[in-house]
């Protein structure tokens, strides 16, 4: 008899693992779906000589929660600058925790309604170099879009608010 | 609508882009130095003259006598045959003080290009057949680099002392910078090398071996002298190292004229932007189709004046008027796009090149977030060639249309016109002369030109991160390494020239148009007055971050460096 934990596994759908490179960033995605929620969790692979301190997506829809690398060190933040995009962004509190040069991190995770499709992410190394590129990511249905007045306003609202609870959860750290 | 606004919002970082530098000249090695004369001296002189006691400027007429070609100098070829005989001509400048010394030059040497004064209003020379006449002969827009007919004159103390006249055709092309550039397939017709020439391009090469399809003068010190005609596809002339003398023939009152546009125009809007000259300092009325406006201004300290006339749909005529003399009549034909205003009646009448337009965007989402008067920011940067008023604006793409997100808008078409709920015009305090002006208009066209985007999602970042890095208890950084490098990209985000927002436009043509001197975001007095941010956004923060963004709150704002006229 499978426990419920099993069946989740089981109905655990690997969708994309495609590593998408940006310059000196790989960003690769690995993407799961249970019961309607997509979890998506990132691995930032940097080829640079630089150390990267900051990674962010630009998504179109809501975003349910996000967490960041198992590592300590990270906080997170979410924001809506653009009506209808949400921008989640983590960064490193110290470059002892950066993501060094020809090192690797994962656990950059975001879980959403949505399913998968082009998102934009961008990177700042140490030395403020940036790269932009296009990964995997929850992409909300045309129809689903929230008015720019209401929707992209509360979701800042709302982002903000996790951002401070983040805060002090790294700040407890 | 309006997210534009929108955007004017906080953001995120990256390294900064490199300046885009002059564009580069196709002019050889004797128009370069008029023209560096032209940036080291013209401008800093014309500044000069606008900030400093009021010279009684003149319409001058010079007459040019040129003496015999040499036909031993010239460079014959197979294609192209030497000429004997002379040049003679005139050229007259208007709003030219009186023992006027530096250089009168392109881009300002043109009275219809919009310009301030000095200028030349006509030039005529005639040798070998050709004749070589501005107006009439093809002179580009001033919005573009090149100019076919190229004359410089230099004086000291009133008296002309160095010369150049110089044709050549060029094309609009763009470059590895997005911008006007110097073109290859450039056809320059070389007026002022006795043996050998140089282009930046082919290198030397001799004088003879230029093409093209239009006459050719010559210049004070290494003279060519000669035309080549259009049927026959052969430059006539020879080299000439003893040219003719400018003699003074007349001077006379300053002329009343209207120099931009020029007649018969078609502004696409109801709205048509006047330039001219008249005397220093006097008041210039106008009559639209005959009949007297309300609209009064008041030349500047060289002459030049500016005004913005509601004529609206149709054939018009307009006048100026100073005292009781007139100005010569100029007729347009406007065809205003069927945009409507949000705002009726908004005075764009009394707008005047570099002024700051902000408004207060049609359900702009800002006022939800924390409770800005100003949503949106632009800047009038003077009228087109044919007389239409232009905002330059960055707006996102969403609302950019044909038109683009960085752009010069006719100002019917402009977000400041159909979504502006609320308008001000702002000026700065300290009041700018018409070069500093038109150096502001001129960056900020020069951004506009180059099909540039707004800001992409992603250069929201730094102010993102910024705020995860800021505990708003403690008022102060969690973590002050960090939020020192968010502040830096943060800044790299403003001053970046790539990309765009309507507030960071209009900081930087200013900050570009006064060699830094005016920086219109600093102080930078945005406060969170209520929305969804008030109770989250620590002002603290905001202030920590001050120097680091611009909002159109933030110019709104700024009563230590501007004030507003409207």
């Amino acid at each position: 008899m499978f426990s419920w934990k099993t069946y989740q596994m089981a109905a655990c759908l690997l969708l994309a693992t495609t590593g998408v490179v940006s310059a000196d960033v790989i960003v690769t995605p690995t993407i799961t779906s249970n019961s309607g929620v997509y979890t998506y969790n990132y691995s930032i692979n940097n080829t640079g000589s630089d150390g990267i301190f900051s990674f962010g997506l630009s998504i179109f829809g809501p975003v349910f929660s996000s967490s960041g690398p198992s590592s300590a060190g990270w906080l997170i933040g979410t924001s809506a600058p653009v009506a209808g995009t949400v921008l989640v962004s983590w960064e490193s509190t110290d470059v002892s925790f950066d993501v060094q040069s020809n090192g690797s991190l994962s656990g950059f995770k975001i879980t959403s309604p949505n399913s998968p499709g082009p998102v934009q992410f961008s990177v700042l190394d140490e030395s403020l170099n940036e790269f932009d590129g296009q990964t995997t990511g929850p992409v909300a249905p045309v129809s689903s879009v929230p008015e720019p007045n209401t929707g992209s306003l509360t979701a800042l609202g709302a982002g903000v608010s996790a951002a401070l609870f983040k805060r002090k959860s790294g700040v407890a750290k | 609508m309006t997210n534009t606004a929108l955007l004017c919002l906080l953001a995120n970082g990256r390294s900064v882009v490199p300046e885009i530098p002059r564009p580069a000249t196709t002019f050889p090695p004797p128009l370069r130095r008029f023209l560096h004369w032209m940036w080291s001296t013209a401008i800093p002189l014309g500044v000069f003259i606008g900030n400093g006691v009021a010279v009684r400027a003149q319409t001058v007429t010079y007459n040019y006598n040129g003496n015999a070609f040499d036909s031993s100098l010239c460079r014959a070829t197979a294609q192209l045959t030497c000429a004997s005989g002379n040049v003679s001509g005139s050229v007259t400048f208007n709003s030219l003080p009186a023992n006027y010394t530096g250089l009168v030059a392109p881009p300002s040497s043109y009275c219809n290009s919009g310009y301030a004064a000095p200028c030349i209003q006509t030039i005529y020379l005639s040798g070998a057949g050709s004749t070589l006449s501005y107006p009439n002969s093809q002179v580009l827009p001033p919005l573009v680099y090149w100019y076919p007919l190229g004359a410089q004159f230099y004086f000291q103390n009133g008296v002309i002392t160095a010369w150049n006249v110089e044709l050549h055709v060029s094309y609009s092309c763009t470059g590895t910078s997005g911008q006007p550039d110097f073109c290859p397939d450039d056809t320059d017709i070389f007026t002022f090398c006795s043996a050998t020439s140089y282009n930046s391009i082919v290198g030397p090469y001799p004088c003879s071996q230029n093409t093209g399809q239009l006459p050719l003068i010559g210049d004070q010190a290494n003279t060519v002298i000669g035309y080549q005609s259009s049927t026959a596809h052969g430059i006539y002339g020879s080299v000439n190292n003893n040219p003719g003398i400018w003699t003074l023939a007349s001077t006379a009152p300053q002329s009343l004229l209207i120099t931009s546009p020029s007649d018969n125009v078609k502004p696409q809007s109801q709205f048509v932007a006047v330039t001219g000259m008249t005397n220093p300092g006097d008041t210039v009325t106008f009559l639209v189709d005959g009949t007297s406006a309300t609209y009064i201004t008041v030349a500047d300290q060289s002459g030049f004046w500016e005004q913005v006339i509601l004529a609206g749909a149709g054939a018009h005529t307009i006048q100026a008027q100073d005292g009781s003399t007139l100005s010569n009549v100029l007729h347009v034909t406007t065809f205003p796009p069927t945009t409507a205003p949000y705002v009726q009646n908004t005075p764009y009448n009394l707008l005047r090149t570099a002024d700051i337009v902000l408004t207060h965007g049609l359900n702009s989402p800002q006022v939800a977030l924390f409770g800005p008067d100003y949503t949106h920011a632009a800047i009038f940067i003077g009228g087109d060639a044919n007389g239409t008023p232009l905002i330059a604006e960055a707006v996102k793409a969403a609302e950019a249309g044909a038109l683009g997100q960085v752009r010069a808008a006719p100002l019917e078409l402009s977000t400041v016109f159909t979504d502006g709920t609320y308008i001000a015009f702002f000026r700065p305090l300290i009041a700018l002369s018409t070069p500093t002006r038109q150096s502001i208009a001129a960056a900020a066209k020069k951004y506009t030109s180059q099909g540039l985007s707004y800001w992409a999602d992603s250069d929201f970042l730094p102010f993102s991160l910024a705020w995860t890095m800021w505990n708003p208890v403690a008022h102060a950084p969690l973590f002050t390494s960090r939020f020192n490098q968010d502040a830096a990209a943060l800044l790299a985000k403003k001053t970046m020239t790539n990309r765009f927002i309507c507030s960071t436009l209009v900081w930087r043509a200013y900050m570009d148009g006064t060699g830094n001197s005016i920086d219109i975001s600093m102080p930078n007095n945005v406060r969170v007055l209520y929305g969804y941010l008030s109770p989250l956004l620590d002002p603290s923060f905001v202030s920590t971050l001050g120097p680091d963004f611009v909002l159109p709150e933030t110019i709104g704002l700024n009563t230590t460096v501007l004030t507003r006229i409207f």
